[in-house]
Formats: C-alpha cells, sequence, structure tokens
C-alpha cells in the first residue's frame, strides 16, 4: 500500500514538471494531511492560550494541548504525563537536560560519556558545561560496524561518570545501538542516561519503561508533526528536583520581588506560551503513525534499506557506511563516491576560446558530495550532502562531508530506482 | 541561460586553467570552506601593480575548482585595486551561473581569497 497519497507535498511540488523523490526524511519528514488539517482546525476554533484564562476557548484548548501530552505519555509509555514536557525540538531537549544538571547535579571532575557518532546537537550541550563546571567529557570510539558495542561502553566509564547520552538510532550510519543492554551496564553503576531517539521516533517502537532511560528526546518535525514541536521525557525521581531551564510566564507557583516558587511538572519546564498548535500537531502524527503501524513502518524502512544497498553497491567506488543487514538499522544510508571513475565521461568537450592548447586533466579523488546533492535536485531528488552535524564522526570516517539517503512511509522503491538513475547521470557528468 | 554543469563549465573543472603551483611567486594565499572540505593554494606573480601569472591548486567540488579556473583566467592583467573591487555580482555574471544559497561559498572561496592576497 502507498501513502504517498497522504501527503500533499507530492501532488503540490514539482521540479520542472518532475515529480518529488524525496529522500531527506532523516533530516525533516514531510507532514500528512491529517496532521496539517488538525492544526488548522485548532487555530480555527480552539486558539487561546493555556493555563491562563477563565474563559471557555481557553479551557478547551488547555483540555487539547494536555490531550496531546497524554498521547505522547502513550506513545512512548511513560508512567505519568508529568514526565513529558514539550520543547522544541531535540536539541532544545538536550540542552535543557544539560543545562539544568549542572545546576545541581554534575560537580567539577566527574565525567559524562557521549559516543564519536553523536550529532552536534548531543555532542555541543555536553561540550558547553564540560568547559563552564570542570567535568571531563569521554568521547567513546564506535566499533568497525559503526556501532556502540557494550563491551566498549564498560570499558569507557570511569568511576566518576555520571551521565551517559547516546542515540537511538544514528543518523549518518543508521546504526541501532543496543540501548537496552546500555542501561543495564549503567544502571550497575547508578549513571544516568539519556536517549536521543530524534532518528527512531517514527520508525521504530519506544517504550521508556522498558529501555529504562532517565531522558529521552525527540522531535516532532522528523514524524510528520510540525516544525518546532518537540518532547523531552524525564523520569520523575530525576526530574522533579531539577531547575528551571527557560524562566518566565506559566512556570510557577508564587513569585514576590526576591523569590519563586516553581510550579509542579512538567510546567516548570515550560516557561513563555508553549507551542500549543505544534503539540496537537504531533499528537495527529502519532495517531497517524499508529493507524499505520510500527510493523509496517519498519517492514517498509527495511524493504527500501534492501533495495538501495543492491542499488548503491552497483555504483563503482561507491563507499556505503554502516552495517547491510537491514535489520540492524534503520532507513539511513551514508554513503561517498571515489572520483577516479571507470564509468567514463559521455560529455565530449567544446573547447572555449580560453582552452587552446593542450588539456591536462586533473583528477580528483571524490565526487564531492555537494555536487551529487545539486544534479540529484536538478532530477528532483532531494538527498542530504554535508558533514550532518556530526564534524567528530566526519573525521574518524575520514571524510568532510558524505551523501545521505533516508526514507518514510512515503518512500517507494521506485524512488529509488530514481536515485538510481540519478546518480549514474550525475557520475556521467562529474566522472 | 545556467551554465552549471554544462560543457564549459565543467571543461573548467577537469582542466582548470593555471593549474599546478609555479615557482617563483611573490604572494601565496591559502583559503579554506572547513563546512565542506574544500581547500585553495594560489600563487601570483605582480609586473607593478598588475597581475603577470597566477597559479592553483584545490581540493573540492565542481563549482569552487571551476570557478577558480574562470576567476584566475580573468584576473590576469589586473591591478590591486580592480581585483579588491571584483564583487560577488560581477563573478557571478562572469560565471553565469545560477546558485542555491546553499552553494553560494563554493564561489566566493576563490574570489576571497585572492581578495585576501592582494
Amino acid at each position: 500500500m502507498s501513502y504517498k497519497n497522504d501527503f500533499p507535498m507530492f501532488a503540490r511540488f514539482k521540479k520542472e514538471k518532475k515529480p518529488l523523490v524525496y529522500l531527506d526524511s532523516a533530516s525533516t519528514a514531510q507532514m500528512p494531511q491529517c496532521v496539517i488539517d488538525a492544526v488548522r482546525e485548532f487555530e480555527e476554533t480552539t486558539r487561546a492560550n493555556v493555563h491562563r484564562g477563565i474563559y471557555e476557548l481557553s479551557e478547551r484548548a488547555t483540555e487539547c494541548y494536555e490531550g496531546a501530552r497524554e498521547r505522547v505519555r502513550k506513545f512512548v509509555n511513560a508512567r505519568r504525563a508529568r514526565e513529558i514536557v514539550f520543547t522544541r525540538n531535540t536539541t532544545e531537549s538536550i540542552n535543557l537536560v544539560a543545562y539544568s544538571l549542572t545546576k545541581t547535579f554534575f560537580k567539577k571532575g566527574d565525567h559524562i560519556l557521549i559516543s564519536r557518532g553523536e550529532h552536534h546537537s548531543n555532542f555541543l550541550p555536553w561540550q558547553m558545561i564540560a568547559k563552564e563546571k570542570g567535568i571531563i567529557l569521554d568521547i567513546l570510539e564506535l566499533n568497525k560496524e559503526g556501532e556502540i558495542a557494550i563491551e566498549a561502553v564498560k570499558k569507557a566509564l570511569h568511576p566518576k561518570t555520571r551521565l551517559a547520552a547516546f542515540s537511538h538510532i544514528s543518523h549518518v550510519l543508521g546504526t541501532i545501538n543496543p540501548i537496552e543492554k546500555i542501561r543495564k551496564t549503567l544502571r550497575k553503576r547508578n549513571i544516568l542516561f539519556l536517549v536521543d531517539a530524534a532518528q527512531s521516533a517514527g520508525h521504530i517502537p519506544i517504550d521508556v519503561q522498558k529501555i529504562g532511560c532517565d531522558f529521552l528526546a525527540f522531535s516532532g518535525h522528523k514524524m510528520g508533526a510540525p516544525m518546532g514541536i518537540g518532547v523531552l521525557y524525564g523520569r520523575e525521581e530525576i526530574v522533579h528536583t531539577m531547575e528551571p531551564f527557560l524562566r518566565g510566564g506559566g512556570m510557577i507557583r508564587k513569585v514576590d520581588i526576591t523569590n519563586t516558587e516553581w510550579d509542579e511538572l512538567p510546567y516548570k519546564f515550560e516557561a513563555g506560551t508553549p507551542n500549543v498548535s505544534g503539540a496537537i500537531g504531533l499528537e495527529a502524527a502519532i495517531n497517524y503513525i499508529t493507524s499505520i503501524g510500527f510493523k509496517e513502518i519498519r517492514a517498509i524502512d527495511e524493504k527500501l534499506t534492501k533495495r538501495a544497498f543492491a542499488q548503491l553497491k552497483k555504483i563503482p567506488g561507491i563507499h556505503i557506511f554502516g552495517p547491510e543487514d537491514p535489520r540492524t538499522r534503520g532507513g539511513v544510508i551514508s554513503f561517498t563516491i571515489e572520483g577516479i571513475h571507470p564509468v567514463r565521461s559521455s560529455i565530449h568537450f567544446q573547447q572555449d576560446s580560453s582552452h587552446r592548447g593542450r588539456l591536462r586533466r586533473i583528477t580528483s579523488n571524490w565526487v564531492h558530495p555537494h555536487d551529487l546533492a545539486t544534479i540529484l535536485d536538478r532530477e528532483g531528488i532531494a538527498i542530504r550532502a554535508g558533514h550532518h552535524c556530526a564534524m567528530p564522526l566526519m573525521k574518524y570516517l575520514g571524510v568532510p562531508a558524505v551523501s545521505r539517503i533516508s526514507f518514510w512511509v512515503y518512500n517507494s522503491v521506485s524512488d529509488i530506482e530514481v536515485l538510481g538513475r540519478g546518480i549514474e547521470k550525475a557520475l556521467r557528468i562529474l566522472a | 541561460m545556467d551554465l552549471l554543469y554544462t560543457d564549459i563549465f565543467l571543461l573548467h573543472y577537469h582542466a582548470p586553467k593555471n593549474y599546478g603551483l609555479h615557482v617563483p611567486f611573490d604572494i601565496e594565499a591559502k583559503g579554506e570552506n572547513t563546512l565542506c572540505g574544500d581547500s585553495l593554494t594560489l600563487r601570483l606573480t605582480f609586473a607593478r601593480d598588475c597581475v603577470q601569472a597566477i597559479s592553483f591548486e584545490s581540493e573540492g567540488c565542481v563549482i569552487s575548482r571551476a570557478a577558480s579556473s574562470l576567476l584566475f583566467e580573468y584576473i590576469k592583467g589586473k591591478n590591486r585595486k580592480e581585483i579588491k573591487e571584483f564583487s560577488p555580482y560581477a563573478l557571478f555574471e562572469l560565471l553565469g551561473i545560477t546558485l542555491t544559497a546553499a552553494r553560494i561559498k563554493c564561489v566566493l572561496l576563490p574570489l576571497e581569497t585572492i581578495q585576501k592576497g592582494v
């Protein structure tokens, strides 16, 4: 069954009459009509500020907002709705935790453990507090397959490690990390555990109780919800001791000139007017995902990953990062292509006036991902190219940039075929 | 017409003019786009105030190398003031290409490097 028709983007956007082949869902997923409708319905019939007004409209808006929170709670199987904090995105969720824990939890000389593969959003907040507070940031190296190996975690732990933060699915390598096993190791040593679920939410089921993590962060916009709504799950026993990240309206119990009493969870972490319509959209996106079911979504990711590997491996000089077995990875595939290429250019140069005389051909050692992405864009194919906000990982892979394709429910085998033809065309131009 | 990835543009990528660093030279300048890994080294020889000879080597994408080839060929014979005052808009016109915002830095690398050097 094709889900493409659920997404108006594919009917509306054409690249010079060519249909859109969208292969950048790991960056942002497209939004289904039902989410657009839910947001619009709220704005047209229920819009008012939440937790403030005494009038009916405000009460209805509050009910919708809290209804969305309850829906998220159920989605990640948190024990209580007050463990769900609405943020802007994964980045803000992780910054919230890092900032807040420095106030009361971390001491000088403590260690934090993250991996080489983390997105900058799960890197820079820790780097910042490490510098400010005299904390040591330990970097776990990935194994050959690009995974976080459990033995490596055990080795990397320091007696003073107080928190570890890892991604659930790598946004570059696609690897699904064994976070439940990691949690077991950490628990024995009483180490807090944050999971960056930006790439897993909307792709595989998330159960915070089963994982046993203390924090879990994800973004709505990567799972069909609007941009600007994200989630932080925080285990109540931990978050109730934490200080607010932002201060302002709506998060207090009592304010006088010198002192303030914070509101209860989760409101003390939601200063200012929240993104209510975004939360409504997130609820609708969760309903959409649930209506399809993770079994089906996972089958789509696996099928397309398998097909994409078969297609990409035909390209001479290609190097695909991460494990090949689609069962051990998400629908995210990064690759580079070597430049010295057996596919000879079909282009016969017409010499311009500045090129009289003998030509000296300069070979490049690779096809620059930015060139590949620009040429594919002209075919209506959207891929990501660059450092993917993971410069430490790029350094480890030995390249400044990679090309990445990623899938969601609207993608099909024909998208992969179009991609294959697009890459062949690009190589005829570039090689 | 947009000349990006057309024959003429690609020719300047595959067989750039003034490629291969020369000695002797008066000035050497280096530029880098750390975000995409592009790097450029260029050497200039002056006769009075004008560029007499130019040579360069680079690593990077099609756009940055072809733009370097086209720009540096054009810049020969120009004086320091003319080089300093050469605007990015004039460069886009010279190259005959239109770029998305994310890739403008690719063509600015050779311009900024030579302007830094002179």
